[in-house]
């Protein structure tokens, strides 16, 4: 059994957004919807005081309470997939946006319009047709998105045998986790216990967050000024 | 002529204060079986899943059947000092009577709450 989580030390994040603008390239990212978003304050005062970065992106919780929202509503957009990999079916989306109101994280986003990321014309990039896309990345307006752990790096990996290079390899890893410069985020398969993130999960003691909702993320973090 | 107008007055009063009392002594018994009727289709909630509007099934559910007011769970127009969500970082929508708090979810959709699960459903 295979189950993909990620972890985001907070104690090394400095907020430089290399894992932002990465996504935002790898994933064709519209402004109305990004599906990894820096949030960052202030903990402390005056002179002790210091700024956490934390980066939210979809904590594809094990118990998916936006992935029940769709159900209960008939709609069925939302799946999870055998990896954990929490899914939004843009064919079947309605954009009643029940999703957000009912995820604690606020992750899904709505997005309204299609817009270039830049002011003026389309990039080559952004251009691309939907045929030459990735499913998770043929963008439609009024359909919420959601970061899918890069799913489509994911699912070359099970095409190729090669899982357990998830995470190793980085035609195998979610993009934004290859790029942080000071190696704040890990992903891989926490039901194997010698990966690197089984370990580190343990030795920092990474937790979830706002478990009150019992949701149960799959998104770790080493947590800096307590839970948020 | 005063006393009529005090009898008046003091009717329109006392009906007044009857209709302003009448949310707060429904119990949360009356509102479970209120929430089991919409489940079972029993009760009319439309079939609008917008959440913009007020027309809405969102709004109609919440607002209108639960008779839960605005500020149970949105308040002002503008996001808290600590409000730290995603959401954040999206331009403020207009239409918006403010941001909400989603632990107020937590109070009826959670396990052995008087709504649909949502959290903390306790499968594996």
């Amino acid at each position: 059994m295979t189950k993909l989580v990620r972890v985001i030390d907070m104690e090394r994040c400095m907020g430089c957004r290399s894992c932002i603008a990465v996504c935002f390239t790898e994933n064709h990212i519209t402004p109305d919807a990004p599906w990894n978003v820096m949030i960052e304050h202030e903990v402390g005062q005056y002179p002790y005081g210091r700024t956490v970065f934390a980066t939210m992106n979809c904590m594809h919780c094990e118990d998916a309470p936006c992935m029940r929202a769709c159900d209960a509503i008939g709609v069925k957009a939302i799946s999870k997939n055998e990896f954990g990999v929490v899914l939004v079916d843009y064919d079947k989306c309605i954009g009643c946006q029940y999703c957000s109101a009912v995820c604690p994280y606020g992750v899904p986003q709505y997005n309204k319009t299609v817009n270039s990321l830049y002011p003026e014309d389309e990039t080559p990039y952004e251009s691309l047709s939907a045929a030459d896309r990735h499913p998770t990345h043929r963008k439609k307006a009024n359909v919420v998105e959601k970061c899918t752990f890069c799913w489509h790096k994911l699912e070359k990996a099970v095409a190729d045998g090669k899982t357990d290079r998830i995470g190793q390899d980085p035609q195998y890893t979610p993009s934004c986790d290859l790029v942080c410069p000071v190696n704040a985020r890990l992903f891989g398969d926490i039901d194997d216990p010698h990966s690197a993130v089984s370990k580190y999960i343990g030795e920092k003691k990474a937790g979830q967050l706002k478990k009150e909702y019992g949701t149960r993320p799959q998104v770790y973090y080493v947590l800096q000024g307590g839970d948020f | 002529m005063i006393k009529l107008f005090l009898t008046t007055f003091l009717v329109f009063g006392l009906s007044m204060a009857s209709l302003a009392e009448q949310p707060t002594t429904t119990n949360s018994a009356q509102l479970a079986r209120v929430a089991e009727q919409i489940r079972q289709h029993r009760i009319d909630v439309g079939g609008d899943f917008s959440m913009d509007e007020k027309t809405g099934r969102f709004h109609i559910i919440h607002a209108d059947k639960m008779m839960m007011d605005c500020s149970n769970c949105h308040y002002g127009d503008q996001y808290r000092p600590d409000y730290l969500d995603v959401s954040r970082d999206k331009p403020y929508p207009d239409k918006a009577k403010g941001q909400y708090v989603r632990s107020v979810c937590l109070g009826c959709h959670q396990k052995g709450g008087l709504a649909t699960q949502w959290y903390d459903t306790g499968t594996r």
